[in-house]
């Protein structure tokens, strides 16, 4: 024995303290984590405190499973599928009964996902705070949305309809994101909670824009609806954020028929609120028209109609575009700065082209252009009987 | 590192004297070490602990974890020399051993360039990587080519970094509650994609002074540039480093970032400050690329390997996929020591000598030299280094000027 420690009693002694201090260490590192996972766990919790006055603890909790929705995005840019990703029980004192909800919501902006969490009041049925997580969107369209858009969520009353609030202008894709969030945020809550969501009645014959110059620029749209049991039809205007805004026929419908006409109409996607008539001057033929593209600051366009009001005569466009700066490697850069994308697809359109062919790596800009084409086209022929 | 009395013979070797030899040079290093380890228990474990974030125990971790770093290093050298070295088999031999060695110093300088919440095994992984790989298999202390310590961090960095980033990261129990943090150090922001915008990178974090006393999250012990200044005066006034690399080192990147910040339409000099505030450049720049081992000997060498140094870490920051630049361009450039010292020998020797004329001796034309044609080698190498990072990572950045942009594009 005195022999084997005297020839490996070093190496034996150097391992020995090598274990414990490897095992020392790793139990005081294991504790140190589990305590900054607690640390930040606590930050968390703390974060959705502060969305409900009185809560004084949070407890993450199994959704009921529900069946997928799609919402359309705004201006037609097709479908999204939104999804809770989170749900939180908040709980004030030591009742072990909760007063509020959180659902974390993944949601779908202009360019990029938006994760938008709402807190609703479990007596009052209202929506009591919401909280952005995260959003890689542009800057400086985002940064549009300010806490008075923000404000219009607070205390709103989850029985109505069409759950809308006013979109900022510049930011209305990323608006829509918010609108379509709370839409699901409802449906997954109404599974949790046994909330039942109003419904009504109702079919959306049409949805149009609002050609008549007398009218167009307070009332851009025009919806066609048939509600009720009795299969009640009502023609209606429309304003630009498709609340109810004047009757064109039929009986005024209630305040829940309006709103609902709100959120069909909005949901529609045939037309989009993004281009829209400016102004018409029935002397000079000068129509001002504005589509909104990818730069904060509509696109104008002037066009100076015939005398027979069937075609264009000229046309100036104003346009803020960004298409040709530096960065952007898609466009072809030979082409020139804006408003080249702007000037090329209206003269596609003067020269009676069948499609309007957009420009790689201007995208946003061409489609914005196609749809002001488009309504341009529809008020030719509306005036003047131009094709 | 031989420096010789200023007498006449018999002349004694200086490091011969236990005041100037190489235990008095680490015994130094040491001590320049106290104010980052003082201010790293200060910012991670007291002043979290005045915070009320942690309690009185565990106040103390971030001196344990590189305690445990020095130590892990140390058993594992003695280790190597019992298994290996047959005269080295009693605790005699093995201390005598030990104490010329430094065994503990790439474990200490390891754990201080970790996050502070990086598990135990992952530290030991690294001073594995550090004493055993780049430490005794060159043969032991002053046969490494690499520096021990930072091999250790990129063997860690590039293997087990999520593991790290798990266990909890860089974020201390006060920093993990800031909103305005967001779960990123400064440098992990830039390389989030933030922007390049003070609002972005150095507001959320105070200011930049912040930056400068080192109350911002970072790796365990590099934040503080203030603690490290006072080691730099210290190490400087000792004669163990020479002043001007970390100078040369640091100000490359100053410079370079400036460029890349006024590319990048940064005004001011915010950025190329938080350029060199963040991360652990001032801390390689002090206690990495100075080491005497594993960098050039001579002075021009010294010169060439920090400006060198500063290109690669503007390159590998900016243009690469990782927040962190220093310890790839160390270790990267400790490959290129013996040619830059053998280099820079010769451009000394050849071009810093004085020309003897003799009187009514015919002019000769002399061809270029071979130290002149590698003296413009190593410019022109350091040049387009530059030039390139500050384009790449200036386009990176930047959606405004057109021409450096276009020009960096070419690359």
């Amino acid at each position: 024995m005195k022999n084997i420690l005297a020839k490996h009693g070093l190496m034996a002694g150097i391992v020995l303290l090598f274990a414990l201090v490897f095992v020392f260490g790793g139990v005081y590192s294991r504790y140190m984590t589990a305590q900054i996972e607690a640390r930040a766990n606590d930050g968390a919790n703390a974060e959705w405190l502060v969305m409900f006055d009185g809560a004084t603890r949070v407890e993450e909790f199994n959704i009921a499973d529900i069946a997928l929705k799609s919402y359309p995005l705004a201006d037609g840019r097709g479908d999204f599928t939104p999804s809770v990703i989170a749900a939180y029980k908040l709980y004030a004192g030591d009742v072990n009964t909760a007063v509020g909800v959180i659902y974390v919501v993944a949601s779908y902006g202009k360019f990029a996902g938006v994760q938008v969490a709402f807190a609703f009041d479990l007596a009052t049925d209202t929506v009591v705070a919401v909280k952005v997580i995260a959003q890689s969107e542009t800057p400086s369209y985002y940064g549009t949305l300010g806490t008075a858009f923000f404000a219009q969520f607070e205390n709103k009353a989850l029985d109505d309809i069409a759950l809308t609030v006013d979109a900022v202008a510049g930011a209305t894709y990323s608006s829509k994101s918010f609108e379509i969030a709370l839409l699901f945020a409802r449906e997954q809550y109404a599974a949790d909670f046994g909330f039942e969501i109003p419904t009504i009645v109702m079919t959306l014959n049409s949805v149009a824009y609002n050609l008549d110059p007398a009218t167009f620029v307070a009332m851009p749209f025009i919806a066609d609806v048939t509600y009720g049991e009795d299969d009640t039809n009502v023609v209606v205007y429309l304003d630009s954020t498709f609340t109810y805004a004047g009757l064109v026929s039929g009986v005024e419908p209630a305040a829940d028929v309006k709103s609902a006409i709100q959120a069909y109409a909005s949901n529609a996607g045939t037309v989009s609120a993004n281009v829209s008539f400016v102004e018409y001057d029935a002397d000079s033929r000068e129509l001002v028209m504005r589509s909104r593209g990818y730069s904060f600051d509509a696109i104008t366009v002037t066009f100076v109609i015939n005398a027979t009001l069937d075609g264009i005569v000229s046309y100036e466009v104003d346009s803020d575009e960004s298409y040709h700066e530096d960065y952007n490697e898609l466009y072809n850069h030979a082409l020139g700065e804006a408003p080249y994308v702007e000037n090329h697809m209206i003269d596609q359109y003067l020269a009676d082209e069948v499609t309007i062919d957009g420009i790689a790596g201007a995208t946003v800009t061409s489609a914005a252009m196609q749809k002001l084409i488009a309504l341009l086209d529809l008020f030719l022929i509306e005036i003047g009987g131009g094709d | 590192m031989a420096r010789f009395a200023n007498a006449k013979a018999p002349y004694l070797r200086m490091t011969d004297n236990p005041s100037f030899g190489t235990g008095a040079i680490q015994r130094d290093f040491l001590i320049a070490l106290l104010p980052v380890i003082l201010f790293a228990f200060y910012k991670n474990g007291l002043q979290v602990y005045l915070d009320g974030n942690i309690s009185f125990l565990e106040m103390f971790y971030p001196l344990v974890f590189i305690l445990i770093g020095g130590l892990m290093s140390t058993l594992l050298e003695a280790l190597f020399f019992v298994i290996t070295d047959k005269s080295v088999r009693t605790m005699k031999t093995l201390g005598k051993k030990l104490s010329v060695s430094y065994a503990a110093i790439p474990g200490l300088l390891l754990a201080m360039i970790l996050p502070l919440y990086t598990p135990v095994w992952v530290l030991i992984f690294g001073c594995i990587a550090a004493t055993l790989v780049a430490k005794m298999l060159f043969g032991g202390f002053g046969y490494n080519i690499f520096n021990p310590a930072l091999i250790g961090y990129v063997a860690v960095a590039f293997t087990l970094y999520g593991v790290i980033q798990n266990a909890g990261g860089a974020l201390n129990a006060s920093e993990v509650l800031a909103d305005a943090v967001g779960g990123a150090t400064p440098l992990g922001a830039l390389i989030e994609g933030e922007g390049l915008s003070y609002n972005a990178l150095v507001a959320p974090y105070g200011t930049l002074l912040d930056f400068f006393v080192g109350t911002i999250p970072g790796a365990l012990a590099e934040t503080s540039a203030l603690a490290i200044l006072i080691s730099y005066v210290w190490l400087v006034a000792r004669k163990v480093i020479k002043w001007f690399v970390p100078v040369i080192f640091v100000g490359t990147v100053f410079v370079l970032s400036w460029f890349i910040g006024m590319i990048a339409g940064a005004e001011g000099v915010w950025f190329p400050l938080y350029s060199i505030l963040s991360g652990g450049l001032i801390f390689g720049a002090v206690f990495m690329a100075t080491e005497p081992v594993t960098t050039p000997r001579n002075p021009l060498g010294k010169v060439v390997f920090a400006l060198f140094l500063g290109v690669f870490t503007v390159l590998f920051r900016f243009v690469g996929d990782f927040a962190e630049g220093v310890a790839t361009a160390i270790v990267f450039m400790n490959i290129f020591t013996m040619p830059i010292d053998n280099w820079t020998a010769i451009i000394r020797s050849e071009l810093g000598g004085k020309e003897i004329f003799v009187k009514g001796a015919p002019k000769v034309k002399k061809p270029i030299s071979k130290a002149t044609i590698k003296g413009i080698i190593l410019v022109a190498l350091i040049l387009l280094i530059a030039l390139y990072g500050v384009l790449k990572a200036g386009g990176m950045f930047t959606a405004s000027g057109w021409i450096l942009p276009t020009v960096g594009r070419l690359f």
